[in-house]
C-alpha cells in the first residue's frame, strides 16, 4: 500500500446549460432510432460558441476554489486535462490561473491523454503535495469534446469541465487513501494534428481498450491495497455511454447500485477530462463521510487509474458553497439541430 | 474674438458609390466656392472625418485634400473627435481665426458610411467607446441609447408610441431640405414595420447610413465685411463627460451637452429665450429628448409632451429633419448643423417656417454624450 | 494572413478582463470600472484598485440584433446595464439566458467567457460576461 498523504480540499464543476436530445442526431443521421438507447445517452450539453475548455474549466475551478476555502495564491500548480486545447500552442492552463489571480510562482500546463489527463494531473498532484513541493494544486479536466457529424460519437461527445483542489489531509473533503495506474500502447481513438475530428476503432474501443485497462487498474489497485468491491460504497468509471460502466462494474463485481449515482453521462453526454470526474464531484455532494469510493478514469491510447477515496466530515459544509452537479444536470436549455450545429462551428461560413 | 462665415456649401448625403473621399470633398465646396466673391485661397485647411483611416485606408486626409485642391503653402489638419468631429473641426478653425494665426479658414466634414457593409459600420461606431474596457463587452453608442430609452420610458411613465413622435416628425421636416438623405413621409404606426436594431429601439430610431460632405469657410472680421450679410461665431464650446454611461450618476441627464450648451450662450452673452432655431444631435430617438431636456428647452422628462410641429417652447428644433432624416455622415455631420443654421440667418434655408431670425444654435455630439459641442451664430448685418 | 489585434493589448489589459479589476476612491468612498487613476466623481487621484467578487444584478438590458462585426455570433446580444455588490456599474452581455427570462433585479454572477476571436489564427480575447446564477433544483 502505497502512502498518501493527500486529498480532495474542494471540488467544482460546470456544464453548459444547452441540451440537444440524442433522439434528434440518431434521426438526423438515419440511425435506428433505438440506437441511443442501446448506449444509453438521452441527451448531452452543449458548449455556446462563447465558451471552450478555458472557460469551462475556469468556471468549475472557481466553484472548486470556493468549496476548497484556499486563496487563489496559495495555488503551486494548475494542470488542465484536456482534447480540446482552444490553442494548439499556447497553454489553457496560464489563462485559468491568471483568471484566477493565481501567483505566477507555480507549475501550470495542459495535459493530453485523451479523456485521463486530468487523472494523470491528479497523480502527478499526490507527489507534489506529498513532497511539500506544492501546498494545494489545481486539477481541471474539461472538454468540448469534438465528434465528426453523423459519426456514432456524436451522440456522446461533450461539453463540460470538473476542477479539484489537491491537497494535505487537513480540511480534506476526501482522502485519497491508495491509486493504481495501467497505460499501455492501444491505438483505440486518435486525432491527427490537424484533423478537426478524431478517429476510432468502434468495438475496439471496448474489449482491448476501455475494459481491459479499468479492470487492470482496479485489480491491481484491490491486489495491493487488499480491497474487495463490498469495501466500496460508490464505483465511477469513464462513462463514454451510459453502458460500459455497467458492463464494467458488474464484471469487477459493483452492482448497478454503487454505480447508477455516478453514472451522468446518459443525461450530459461524455464531457472526456471531465467524465469520470463528474459523476466522482456529484457523490461528493450526496455521500455519507465515512463512504470509500472507487473512481476509475480511463483515456483512449490508452491508460487508467483507480483509486480509493475516503468521504470526510468535512465535505458537509463545503457542499453547498457553489452550485452542484445535480443543479448544473437539472438547468437545460434545450437547442435543436441546427442551433447546435452552429454552436459547435459545423456550419462552413466566413467568420464575421 | 470673433469669426465670421462667409460660405457654405453641402451635397446631399447619399450613397456615392463612384466618388472617393477626396471627390466628395471638392464635390462640397463647389457651391461654396461660387458664393465668395474672390478665389477661394484658405491659409487653413481643417478635415473633419471619424473613419476615413478605417474606411478608406488613409492618414494625412487633409494633406491630400489640399493637394487635390491644388492648395500649397498652407495649414493642414485633420480632427477627430467621434461624432462630434464638425463642431471641432469649426472650433479649430475659429481658434486660428480668432487668434489672428490665419484670415481664412476652409473647413470641409466627409465620411463615406456606404464604402462598407452595414456590420461593419457598426464596428467602426462601436469605436466611439473605449476600446480597451467598452467595445470589448459588445457594447456600442446604439445599444446604450437603448438602454436609455428604456430607462426614460420607465422613469418618465412613456410608451415606445409616445416618442416616435421625434422620428415622424424629423421625416416631416427634412421633405423640403435638399441635401437630406431621407425625404419621404412615414405614418405614426410604420415602426411596426421597422426591423428591430436594440429593443426597443427601431431602424426608424436611428440615422441613415450614408455618404456626406459639407464645408464652410471662415473668415476674419475684416475679410467678412467685404461681404453685405455678416454671420458671426458669437458662442462655440464644448465639454465632455465619462465614456462609459454606466458610470453616470445622472443617466438621463447628458452633463456634456448642457455645460457646453451653458458655455456657449454665456460667452454669445445670450439667453437660451433668443434662440429661435437649433439643430441638436439626434442619433437615437431617446438621445433627441435627453439632449432637448439637458440643453434646457423642456423640463426633464417634459420634452415628448412639449414637442409641437417640431417646436419646443420659441424654438424650431431640427428642421433639417436631424440626424434622422437629413442624415449623420458621422465626421460632416456637424459641418452640415453649421450649414443649415447659417444658410437660415441668411434667409436662405426654412424661410418660410423661420422668417427672418438673428440667432441660432447647433449641438453636436458623439454618441449618449461622451463629448458634446456648441455653437450660437448671429446675423450682424 | 496576419493577426489583427495586438497580443500586447490582451496581455496588459487582463486583469480587468478577466478579474474586473476596478477602482476604488478613499476619500469619495466610491467604486467605478473601468480602473481609471483619478476619482470620476470627485477628482481625487487617492485611488486603490480592487478586485469584484463577480457578483451583480441587472439594473436595465437591451437586446441587440445589429451587433458590430466581431459580435455577430452572439446576435442577438444581450447587453445588460450591470449593477456589482461593490457599487460600480458596467454595461456586459449577458448569457445563457433567453432574453424573455430576464428581469431587472435578476441577480448574475461574472463568467469568464470568449470575448472576441481574431480571424483564424489569431488570439483569443477572453473576459467577463454575466450569467444568471444556477439555482438549486
Amino acid at each position: 500500500m502505497t502512502k498518501i498523504k493527500a486529498g480532495v480540499t474542494g471540488w467544482g464543476s460546470y456544464i453548459p446549460p444547452y441540451r440537444i436530445k440524442a433522439s434528434d442526431i440518431a434521426s438526423l443521421w438515419g440511425f435506428d432510432p433505438y440506437t441511443p438507447k442501446a448506449i444509453w445517452i438521452e441527451e448531452k450539453a452543449v458548449a455556446a460558441l462563447d465558451e471552450d475548455t478555458i472557460t469551462i474549466g475556469w468556471r468549475a475551478s472557481k466553484y472548486a476554489l470556493q468549496r476548497a476555502g484556499v486563496k487563489p495564491e496559495e495555488i503551486g500548480a494548475v494542470f488542465v486535462g484536456t482534447e480540446s486545447k482552444p490553442y494548439s500552442v499556447k497553454p489553457s492552463a496560464t489563462v485559468i490561473a491568471d483568471a484566477l489571480g493565481i501567483s505566477p510562482k507555480k507549475l501550470a500546463s495542459d495535459l493530453e491523454f485523451a479523456c485521463r489527463a486530468a487523472s494523470e494531473a491528479i497523480r502527478i498532484s499526490i507527489s507534489l503535495v506529498n513532497t511539500e513541493m506544492a501546498k494545494y494544486t489545481l486539477v481541471v479536466g474539461a472538454d468540448t469534446a469534438q465528434a465528426s457529424p453523423g459519426d456514432v460519437l456524436e451522440f456522446t461527445a461533450s461539453s463540460g469541465g470538473v476542477a479539484l483542489v489537491i491537497g494535505g489531509l487537513d480540511n480534506a473533503a476526501a482522502v485519497i487513501e491508495d491509486s493504481y495506474t495501467y497505460v499501455t500502447d492501444t491505438p483505440d481513438f486518435w486525432r491527427r494534428s490537424l484533423a478537426p475530428y478524431p478517429e476510432h476503432g468502434e468495438a475496439f474501443t471496448g474489449e482491448p481498450a476501455y475494459f481491459n485497462h479499468i479492470i487492470n487498474a482496479v485489480k491491481g489497485l484491490f491486489e495491493e491495497g487488499g480491497y474487495k468491491p463490498n469495501d466500496f460504497d460508490y464505483a465511477v468509471f469513464h462513462q463514454p455511454n451510459g453502458k460500459f460502466p455497467l458492463q464494467v462494474g458488474a464484471k469487477l463485481g459493483f452492482p448497478k447500485e454503487k454505480i447508477l449515482p455516478g453514472l451522468v453521462t446518459p443525461y450530459i453526454g461524455n464531457t472526456y477530462n471531465g467524465s469520470a470526474l463528474m459523476g466522482f464531484a456529484k457523490i461528493l455532494e450526496e455521500a455519507k463521510p465515512g463512504s470509500r469510493i472507487l473512481l476509475a478514469p480511463f483515456g483512449s491510447g490508452a491508460g487508467s487509474d483507480a483509486y480509493a477515496i475516503v468521504v470526510t466530515d468535512h465535505v458537509l459544509e463545503k457542499r453547498d458553497k457553489a452550485p452542484k452537479v445535480v443543479d448544473m444536470i437539472n438547468r437545460k436549455i434545450y437547442i435543436d439541430y441546427a442551433r447546435y450545429a452552429k454552436m459547435r462551428e459545423k456550419i462552413l461560413r466566413y467568420r464575421r | 474674438m470673433r469669426s465670421f462665415i462667409i460660405s457654405s456649401s453641402a451635397v446631399k448625403i447619399d450613397r456615392y458609390y463612384d466618388k472617393n473621399f477626396k471627390e466628395l470633398a471638392i464635390e462640397s465646396i463647389k457651391d461654396l466656392e461660387k458664393k465668395i466673391s474672390e478665389p477661394l485661397e484658405p491659409e487653413a485647411l481643417i478635415i473633419s472625418s471619424v473613419a476615413v483611416e478605417h474606411l478608406d485606408r488613409q492618414s494625412n486626409m487633409a494633406g491630400i485634400i489640399a493637394d487635390y485642391l491644388g492648395l500649397r503653402n498652407i495649414r493642414v489638419y485633420r480632427v477627430e473627435s467621434g461624432e462630434a468631429s464638425g463642431l471641432a473641426a469649426v472650433q479649430i478653425a475659429h481658434s486660428l481665426v480668432s487668434s489672428k494665426a490665419v484670415k481664412k479658414a476652409l473647413v470641409i466634414g466627409v465620411d463615406k458610411l456606404s464604402d462598407m457593409p452595414n456590420a461593419k459600420i457598426a464596428e467602426l461606431y462601436s469605436y466611439l467607446k473605449d476600446s480597451d474596457y467598452i467595445q470589448i463587452h459588445g457594447v456600442s453608442p446604439l445599444s446604450e441609447a437603448a438602454l436609455l430609452a428604456k430607462i426614460y420610458m420607465k422613469t418618465y411613465d412613456y410608451s415606445y408610441e409616445d416618442l416616435f413622435i421625434w422620428p415622424f416628425t424629423m421625416h416631416q421636416n427634412s421633405l423640403d431640405t435638399p441635401h437630406a438623405q431621407l425625404r419621404f413621409k412615414i405614418s405614426p404606426d410604420s415602426y411596426k414595420e421597422s426591423p428591430i436594431l436594440a429593443e426597443p429601439l427601431r431602424l426608424l430610431d436611428s440615422y441613415p447610413f450614408g455618404d456626406g460632405a459639407s464645408a464652410l469657410y471662415i473668415v476674419s472680421e475684416d475679410v467678412a465685411e467685404e461681404y453685405d450679410v455678416n454671420v458671426s461665431i458669437e458662442g462655440l464650446s464644448s465639454s465632455n463627460d465619462v465614456n462609459d454611461i454606466a458610470s453616470r450618476e445622472d443617466l438621463l441627464i447628458f452633463s456634456a451637452v448642457r455645460d457646453s450648451f451653458i458655455k456657449t450662450l454665456k460667452m454669445a452673452d445670450i439667453e437660451l429665450g433668443k434662440l429661435k432655431y437649433i439643430e441638436i444631435h439626434d442619433n437615437y430617438t431617446p438621445n433627441a429628448f435627453i439632449v432637448l431636456e439637458s440643453i434646457g428647452l423642456a423640463d426633464r422628462g417634459k420634452a415628448p409632451e412639449l414637442l409641437q410641429d417640431s417646436m419646443i417652447g420659441s424654438a424650431h428644433v431640427n428642421l433639417s429633419g436631424g440626424l434622422k432624416a437629413r442624415g449623420n455622415p458621422w465626421g460632416a455631420t456637424g459641418i452640415y448643423q453649421v450649414h443649415e443654421i447659417f444658410s437660415a440667418l441668411l434667409g436662405e434655408f426654412k424661410k418660410s417656417v423661420l422668417g427672418e431670425i438673428e440667432y441660432a444654435a447647433a449641438q453636436n455630439m458623439s454618441g449618449c454624450g461622451d463629448v458634446s459641442y456648441s455653437i450660437v451664430l448671429k446675423r450682424v448685418r | 494572413m496576419m493577426f489583427e489585434r495586438s497580443p500586447a493589448k490582451i496581455w496588459r489589459n487582463r486583469d480587468v478582463l478577466y478579474r474586473l479589476k476596478y477602482s476604488y476612491c478613499r476619500d469619495c468612498k466610491r467604486s467605478f470600472y473601468p480602473p481609471r487613476g483619478r476619482c470620476i466623481y470627485c477628482g481625487s487621484s487617492n485611488i486603490e484598485h480592487r478586485y469584484s467578487s463577480g457578483r451583480g444584478v441587472v439594473k436595465e438590458f437591451t437586446v441587440v440584433y445589429q451587433t458590430p462585426v466581431g459580435f455577430t455570433d452572439m446576435s442577438p446580444m444581450v447587453i445588460g446595464l450591470i449593477e456589482m455588490e461593490e457599487g460600480f456599474r458596467l454595461l456586459a452581455q449577458i448569457v445563457d439566458v433567453k432574453p424573455e427570462e430576464i428581469s431587472n433585479g435578476m441577480k448574475v454572477e461574472a463568467v469568464l467567457r470568449r470575448m472576441i476571436v481574431d480571424g483564424e489564427t489569431g488570439l483569443i480575447y477572453y473576459g467577463i460576461k454575466f450569467a444568471p446564477l444556477i439555482e438549486k433544483s
